[in-house]
This record gives C-alpha cells, sequence and structure tokens, in this order.
C-alpha cells in the first residue's frame, strides 16, 4: 500500500517544528519533557488533509489536525529578477506548522 | 567525460580540500514511487520549486564557486519536465550532471536528456525479485519490471564512450541477501554498482533523508551476516566485478548497520566536508548542508551574492554549527568524496577503477536480454545455495 505522500509530508513537518520549540526553550529541564512527549507520539490518518496525534506523555492526550491550509510540493511559476529571494510558500508554510505545535504543546499542558 | 573546468576543480579539492565540487540538487520534492526507506519526498515538501530561470543563476554561481558535479535527484528529476533544459544548463557551463532516477521515465524522457548533455545516469536498484523491489517502492506493483525497461533504454541512448552508468541499492533488512545477484546484474551489462546502508531516526530527531520506519534496520542476529555479504563483495571487486564503493566505505558501512562510529571522517575531527567540498540545495534553490539538514539563514544559491555569501565567515560559522553536531550519515557520495579527498588508498584505489581499467561495455541490451541475464543469476545462486545447504530450494 503505497504511503500518503501530503500525510507523511504533514506528519515530518510537525516533528521539525516540535523539535524547534523544544531547541527555543531555555529551561533544561522543560526540553528534556518535551524531548519524552515528542518520543511517545503516534500519528493516524484520519482522511483527507487531517492527522490524529496522540501523545503518552506527561498524560495521554490526542489533538486532531487539520493541514488543509498547507501549501506542499508547489511550483514557482514567477519569473523572479529580484537579486533578494525569499520562499512564500515556505514562509507561510512554517507559520501554519508552528501554530499547530502551540495547540499541541497548549492541549498537552506542557507549558502553564 | 569532464570538462577542463570540472578537472581543474576536482585537482583544487585534492590539494586545497577547499573547493564544492559535488553538489546534490534536489530539483523535486515530487515522486511519483513512496520508497520506504527514502523520506526526502516528504522533508522536501514544504519549499517551492525554483524555475529554469533560477536555474541558470544557480549554475552560474555553481561555475563561479568551481563546482565539479551536481547530482540532480529528487523526488524524481524526470516528473520535472525542463529537467533537458536544467541538465543543458549545467553542461554548458562546463558543469559535470550526474542524474538520479528511480526508472520511471518514458523513452522520450530519456532521450531527450542524453541529448541535451546528461552523460551520467544513476538509477535505484535494490533487489532482483520483482515483488520485493515492488514492496520497496511502495507497493507499486510492476515498477521492477518498468526499471528494467528504463535501465536498457539507457543502454540505447547513452554513448558507450564518456558515460557512466550505476545502479543506488540501499542496504536493508529486506534485502541484503539480493545485493550481490544486484553487482552481479550490474556487471553483465557494465553498469556499476553503489550501496548505501538504510538511514533510520526517530521522532525527536527528524532528519531529511531518515526514514522513522525501525524494521527495515539491522538488529544483532543481522551483524555476522552483513559482514559476510561487505567482504564477499569486495572480493567480488577483485574479480573484476564492478562496485564503485572504496574499502574504507565498505568498511564503515559494517560498523554503521550496528551503530558504531565510522571512520570517514575522521581526519577531519568527525566533522564531513560541508561545504567545502559538497552541499545539498533545496527545491527552492535553498542551501542546505546535506539531505539530512537545513540551516536557520536561508541562503539561495540563486542569489547574485551566493558565492560571496558562500565564502563569508558568518556563513561557514553557521554551517559548522551543524556540522559538527552532526552523528554522521553513510550517504554515498559525501563520505566518499571525504575519503577520496583525505585517504591516499582510497584516492589510488578510485583513480585505478575508473581509469586503468574501464568496463567495456556492450550495449544497448534489450529488456528481454536482461530478464534471461537476471534468471540466469538467480538459478546460479540457488545452485550455490542448494550445493552449501544440501537442501532443494523451490
Amino acid at each position: 500500500m503505497p504511503k500518503k505522500i501530503k500525510y507523511e509530508s504533514a506528519k515530518y513537518h510537525i516533528l521539525i517544528s516540535v523539535r524547534e520549540f523544544c531547541e527555543k526553550q531555555t529551561d533544561i529541564n522543560l526540553q528534556e519533557q518535551i524531548k519524552k512527549f515528542i518520543l511517545t507520539f503516534e500519528f493516524s490518518y484520519l482522511g483527507k488533509d487531517r492527522i490524529k496525534l496522540t501523545w503518552r506523555f506527561p498524560t495521554l492526550g490526542s489533538k486532531d489536525i487539520d493541514y488543509s491550509s498547507i501549501e506542499f510540493y508547489k511550483k514557482d511559476t514567477q519569473q523572479t529578477n529580484s537579486t533578494l529571494i525569499t520562499d512564500d510558500v515556505y514562509q507561510k508554510n512554517r507559520k501554519l506548522f508552528n501554530m499547530i505545535v502551540d495547540e499541541i504543546i497548549r492541549e498537552a499542558k506542557l507549558i502553564t | 567525460m569532464f570538462s577542463n573546468l570540472s578537472k581543474w576543480s576536482l585537482a583544487k579539492a585534492t590539494i586545497f580540500k577547499n573547493t564544492p565540487i559535488y553538489v546534490q540538487f534536489y530539483i523535486t520534492a515530487r515522486c511519483n514511487l513512496t520508497c520506504k526507506q527514502c523520506n526526502i519526498i516528504y522533508a522536501n515538501s514544504d519549499v517551492k520549486e525554483c524555475t529554469i530561470e533560477d536555474i541558470k543563476r544557480i549554475a552560474d554561481n555553481f561555475a563561479t564557486l568551481g563546482v565539479a558535479i551536481v547530482l540532480l535527484t529528487g523526488g524524481e528529476p524526470f516528473v520535472r519536465e525542463d529537467l533537458p533544459e536544467i541538465i543543458l544548463e549545467f553542461e554548458k557551463r562546463g558543469i559535470h550532471v550526474r542524474m538520479q532516477t528511480n526508472g520511471l521515465a518514458t523513452e522520450e524522457q530519456i532521450h531527450k536528456a542524453v541529448e541535451y548533455g546528461g552523460k551520467d545516469i544513476s538509477i535505484s536498484l535494490d533487489s532482483l525479485a520483482a515483488n520485493l523491489q515492488d514492496e520497496i517502492n511502495g507497493g507499486f506493483k510492476d515498477s521492477w519490471y518498468e526499471t528494467l525497461k528504463t535501465i536498457s533504454l539507457f543502454t540505447k541512448y547513452l554513448p558507450k564512450d564518456k558515460s557512466f552508468a550505476s545502479f543506488g541499492s540501499v542496504l536493508q533488512r529486506s534485502n541484503y541477501k539480493d545485493i550481490i545477484d544486484v553487482i552481479k546484474f550490474g556487471t553483465s551489462i557494465s553498469w556499476f554498482t553503489s550501496l548505501v546502508p538504510v538511514h533510520i531516526s526517530n521522532y525527536f530527531n527528524p532528519m531529511g533523508f531518515r526514514t522513522f520506519d525501525k524494521t527495515l534496520g539491522f538488529t544483532k542476529e543481522h551483524y555476522d551476516e552483513v559482514d559476510d555479504i561487505i567482504e564477499r563483495i569486495r572480493n567480488m571487486r577483485k574479480d573484476g566485478y564492478l562496485l564503485y564503493d572504496s574499502d574504507q566505505y565498505l568498511d564503515d558501512i559494517k560498523r554503521f548497520v550496528k551503530g558504531d562510529h565510522t571512520t570517514w571522517r575522521s581526519k577531519n575531527e568527525n566533522v564531513c566536508d560541508s561545504p567545502n567540498l559538497y552541499f545539498a540545495v533545496l527545491p527552492n534553490g535553498e542551501f542546505a548542508p546535506c539531505c539530512d539538514h537545513r540551516i536557520k539563514t536561508k541562503v539561495f544559491t540563486q542569489d547574485r551574492d551566493f558565492p560571496k555569501i558562500f565564502m563569508s565567515k558568518s556563513f561557514r560559522e553557521e554551517v559548522f554549527n551543524k556540522t559538527k553536531n552532526c552523528i554522521g550519515c553513510m550517504y554515498g557520495s559525501y563520505p566518499e568524496i571525504t575519503i577520496s579527498m583525505r585517504f591516499l588508498q582510497a584516492t589510488l584505489q578510485r583513480v585505478s577503477t575508473f581509469f586503468a581499467n574501464p568496463p567495456e561495455k556492450k550495449w544497448p541490451v534489450t529488456y528481454e536480454d536482461m530478464l534471461s541475464n537476471i534468471d540466469k543469476i538467480k538459478s546460479d545462486r540457488k545452485q550455490v545455495e542448494e550445493k552449501y545447504s544440501g537442501k532443494k530450494i523451490a
């Protein structure tokens, strides 16, 4: 059974954003807590553009995630001539993933 | 096969170890397979693909920096309709192009890619068992047969002189016993084989290329058998079989599979040579130290100032902060370039492999002849296994 490409992409980028969130914390104990939290993650596919993330630490919990706003596998059709190069797709996606991670962290009550 | 620019860059890199001779350019994250061991198509899905105009600037910058070889990879590079134009942009600036494919390309695409200057191809082939390869590819029925047709087409269109063809095989739990057969098949059609052991990570350490699927990896009960197969492979090269990998790289595969420290970074305080000798580029043109890591500052290789940024102290420091903390990899080209540039014995081995005894290419090879070669290789293996086990194998 082929993997679901967008689902696997969303999974990976949620993990990247949670890891980045962890690295931003200055409290080493909190970093350790987040590490334990991440290592208990289980993902399941809920249908088009939806993931269920379950965790077992610090307590059992879960969150349904809608990633329909994320833009995956986009082509650039603009002929850019500027020397200032940016990737608007990446920037928009990063913001959305960070928002998803904020919600996960709140739901897990890792930070009060 | 190499331009004067490429030869000059390779010579400079050997002496000074400060020319980025090799770049892995992930020109797309899109792919028509979902191979079990690959994560890069998901990791690079969050950025947009750059245009051919961007690629022209990237090629200009690479020529300025002295890049000798660019690997056009993905995803599946052949899903980009402008792949021939991309090849041409690099080749006309004297940068050697290696194409990497999963083998699902049409005859028209292959013909055009070669016509536009692509003379170096690497195709993923992990097994001679059709069902197993289809399963590794993510459950795509008959993808193995399609790959064979593609291999045959490359032997039709690639010139016999000044071309290079190889298989990339990922050594994993399901196929390690098949690798010897892949090398035998490759040799029968004048193709080299290069091995990469499967790379696995966990949810706390997501890394671009590494799968999270632990079932693909090896456990203690496999170690002796893997060691034995690596030794047999090493001996096969002495007997003339076409294996791309150096002895030191093979020894490091044995270590890596067991989770032991590898040796290839040992002459550089256990740090790889990115970006001094190699680096990666994401589909949007962004610089990355390699396929596993990104840096925080967005540096685009199509930026007209990229060569200046590349040499700057702050950029180098940021990359070093990433590479110095890396646990290390065995992704074929990165270790092999470091080994070739820093270990004399490996340099001599590489020179003798490619320049002293270039294989005679009996091309083209038809699809039917390939199937018949494969049947013979499998039948020989069965006979050998029956001889040593004393049992009849179905």
